[in-house]
């Protein structure tokens, strides 16, 4: 089982120059020492902290239906690319212990057609199960209820891993408390899972800005409706800063094959297109600064303002990097930006 | 030991029991309770603004709002707990408190999920503070169901209470009206932070309201309690306005809202806007919710409160929470003598005569019956 120090150290590892990627000018010169200092094997194939692989492929949905064998083989690319060796096995066996129990938070609230794929998370449990023998009824993909993700189909994956809705297994007897968020956290992500993966939807937010990794885990608690004033900040910063989430959070794996990039959260056919993407990365914070990239070039293509003109920036993001919260970079100049192309993937 | 919430559970159980009514499977759906919300407008890109709380929380499509009991269905509001109750009870009425309105009546007390603040003291917050997918043994009781359970338990009185009434309004609404078709009265235990239309249109069919006025600074009602002073004080000010009947609870928190200064002020901002007759009550806090670092309320500050009000000139001044207490009996303002004496939510001695004093003849405000 991956304990604290060693996801602390993870998450302060060293960033390592991988060819093909933007490397960050702002690397730290302390994690860097850090990472000299660690001589293991597995520690050599830890991501690095701020690396955010962003794999494209146009034929990951054709014709408004996803790919399967596609979104396999991106996947397989981004996490090969997160890993300093290239090699997506190392990524999982660095972050994961074949006795993990592996929650996936998932998001289905905008409904199937802009929920995180079946495929993709299928893909993901597989990969999880072939490198590591975790077994499927050990990777439990959750969101808030049952009906929610039998909606979006992934009750029917019982091979692949367990569906489970926080309504089925209920929450906390006591709220946990982290800044101005207090909140009863998923019995799946307080009791049961010893490591999550956050597999969030990349989409617009009226409120919040930006719903990507660290808005996912609204979906984690009781009271999300509490938790939407002043732009949802800095209660997204503070969800995700409660043991429950920090200590567990493993890695992200974005779902941007979709993209809403205005009117969301909820799916809004004219304002989301096919994006084909998946984004990677052990850092929600960078993930969602990237993901705030991607959406604002969308909104440019589209003609429509800025979230930063309209004032809906997600200032989450800045809250969620302060050395209260400590949770990733939210620079775009610090942060590593691999792109994988169709070829690679 | 039993929770708070257990006990509710089991209370309401049993009464659906009683009643024939069954409670509803754990796995009952929100979408099962829709009903459509009464005030809100409709918005571009199939959002709605809520107009029921002063929040009016501008609500995307499959969102809720702050009270997490209304969510946005394709550009239509609804709220999800029309019927659909988190806690049943028949309480004494000093139990809400209300000590001037029907002084040892039985109130059948109803409350759904959800409340439109986010105290961090919150006694029910196991129900407040929840959605209602999350109350797993929610009862089923229609507005005519109330009605005739209230009857059926000899309760002259139906109280919205535990949680916020303000976000089950609709139900609130229909009880009130089922109540009155059968005889039975309505109260309402709340925040106060409504808007005025929705209030005007309620308040015919209520016949006393209770305010939780939990502190004279915005900056406490928005620190803990993300709320809005403002607007509470507005209510307060529209129910008195209407005639009906209307208690003042304050709950006094150590350290947060204790201060003599912010007691005076409350109590003189009652004097000058409500007046010397209505009852302020002092509530002891206990830790609970987010704040259990806070230690009980110290009884001098209690003490304190109340001299504080008395001094004011407010003539019905109580002290709740606190067992043995000599403040919970209705004093006659003119001849100092206990016209309503009580012992916790047991009233021992009555010395009313058709609302006035019986040993002085002053005229005591109040429903006595």
């Amino acid at each position: 089982m991956t304990s604290r120090r060693r996801f602390l150290q993870i998450v302060a590892g060293a960033t390592v120059a991988v060819s093909g990627c933007r490397q960050s000018s702002n690397n730290r010169s302390a994690s860097a020492a850090a990472a000299a200092e660690d001589k293991s094997e597995s520690q050599r194939t830890l991501p690095p902290p701020h690396r955010v692989v962003v794999c494209t492929n146009p034929q990951s949905v054709v014709g408004g239906e996803v790919n399967a064998p596609t979104i396999e083989a991106m996947l397989a690319a981004a996490l090969g690319r997160l890993s300093p060796t290239g090699n997506a096995e190392d990524v999982l066996r660095a972050l994961f212990a074949p006795d993990d129990v592996v929650a996936v938070k998932v998001n289905c609230l905008a409904g199937p057609p802009l929920s995180s794929h079946v495929e993709l998370v299928a893909a993901l449990a597989r990969r999880l199960t072939e490198t590591l023998r975790i077994p499927p009824d050990r990777i439990l993909v959750y969101d808030r209820t049952a009906a929610e993700l039998q909606a979006a189909g992934f009750e029917e994956h019982a091979n692949d891993f367990r569906s489970v809705g926080s309504d089925q297994v209920g929450y906390d007897r006591e709220p946990t408390v982290f800044g101005q968020a207090g909140s009863c956290y998923s019995q799946i992500v307080s009791q049961m899972a010893t490591a999550i993966i956050n597999v969030p939807v990349l989409k617009d937010h009226d409120l919040a800005g930006l719903s990507a990794a660290l808005k996912n885990h609204f979906g984690s608690i009781h009271n999300p409706n509490k938790m939407h004033t002043d732009h949802c900040c800095p209660y997204v910063a503070d969800v995700n800063s409660a043991p429950h989430i920090r200590e567990k959070h493993r890695l992200v794996v974005c779902d941007a094959l979709w993209v809403c990039y205005d009117g969301g959260p909820g799916y809004k056919p004219e304002t989301t297109r096919a994006y084909g993407g998946i984004l990677t990365s052990i850092d929600p914070v960078a993930t969602d600064a990237v993901g705030l990239d991607i959406i604002e070039k969308l909104r440019r293509e589209h003609g429509l303002p800025s979230l930063s003109s309209l004032e809906r920036a997600p200032r989450y993001l800045q809250v969620a990097a302060d050395r209260d919260h400590a949770l990733g970079e939210a620079d775009l100049s610090a942060i590593e930006v691999c792109h994988v192309s169709a070829e690679e993937a | 030991m039993m929770n708070r919430r257990e006990a509710l559970r089991i209370m309401g159980g049993g009464l659906a029991a009683g009643l024939g009514l069954c409670a509803l499977p754990s796995c009952a759906s929100a979408a099962g309770f829709m009903s459509q919300a009464r005030f809100y407008d409709r918005l571009a890109g199939l959002k709605v603004k809520c107009r029921l709380c002063p929040k009016e929380c501008v609500v995307g499509d499959r969102e809720r709002g702050f009270c997490g009991v209304r969510e946005n269905r394709g550009g239509a509001y609804y709220t999800l707990v029309y019927g659909q109750c988190a806690a049943v009870n028949v309480d004494p009425i000093e139990k809400k408190p209300l000590f001037h309105f029907l002084p040892g009546a039985s109130a059948f007390s109803i409350a759904t999920a959800g409340c439109n603040f986010d105290c961090k003291d919150c006694q029910n917050w196991e129900i407040s503070q929840a959605r209602p997918e999350q109350i797993k043994d929610a009862v089923r009781l229609l507005p005519k169901d109330v009605a005739a359970a209230a009857r059926r338990y000899g309760a002259q009185v139906i109280a919205y209470t535990y949680t916020e009434p303000v976000v089950f309004y609709e139900y609130m609404f229909d009880c009130a009206q089922a109540g009155h078709a059968l005889g039975v009265r309505s109260v309402m235990i709340s925040n106060g932070f409504i808007r005025p239309e929705p209030m005007q249109k309620l308040l015919p069919h209520l016949d006393a309201v209770k305010i939780d006025l939990k502190s004279l600074s915005e900056r406490f009602y928005k620190s803990y309690c993300v709320g809005e002073l403002g607007p509470v004080l507005d209510t307060i000010r529209l129910v008195k306005q209407s005639g009906k009947w209307m208690e003042i609870v304050y709950l006094v928190v150590p350290t947060l809202n204790d201060s003599e200064a912010e007691i005076r002020k409350m109590c003189e901002w009652v004097r000058g806007n409500l007046g010397t007759q209505v009852p302020v009550h002092f509530s002891r806090f206990y830790p609970a919710y987010q704040l259990k670092k806070l230690p009980p309320t110290p009884y001098e500050t209690m003490e304190r409160c109340w001299k504080i009000a008395r001094a004011t000139g407010l003539s019905f001044v109580y002290v709740g929470n606190v067992p043995g207490t000599p403040h919970a009996h209705t004093v006659c303002p003119k001849c100092g003598k206990a016209v309503i004496k009580r012992s916790g939510y047991e009233i021992l001695e009555r010395n009313l005569r058709n609302g006035s004093c019986r040993f002085c003849g002053t005229r005591i405000p109040g429903i006595w019956a």
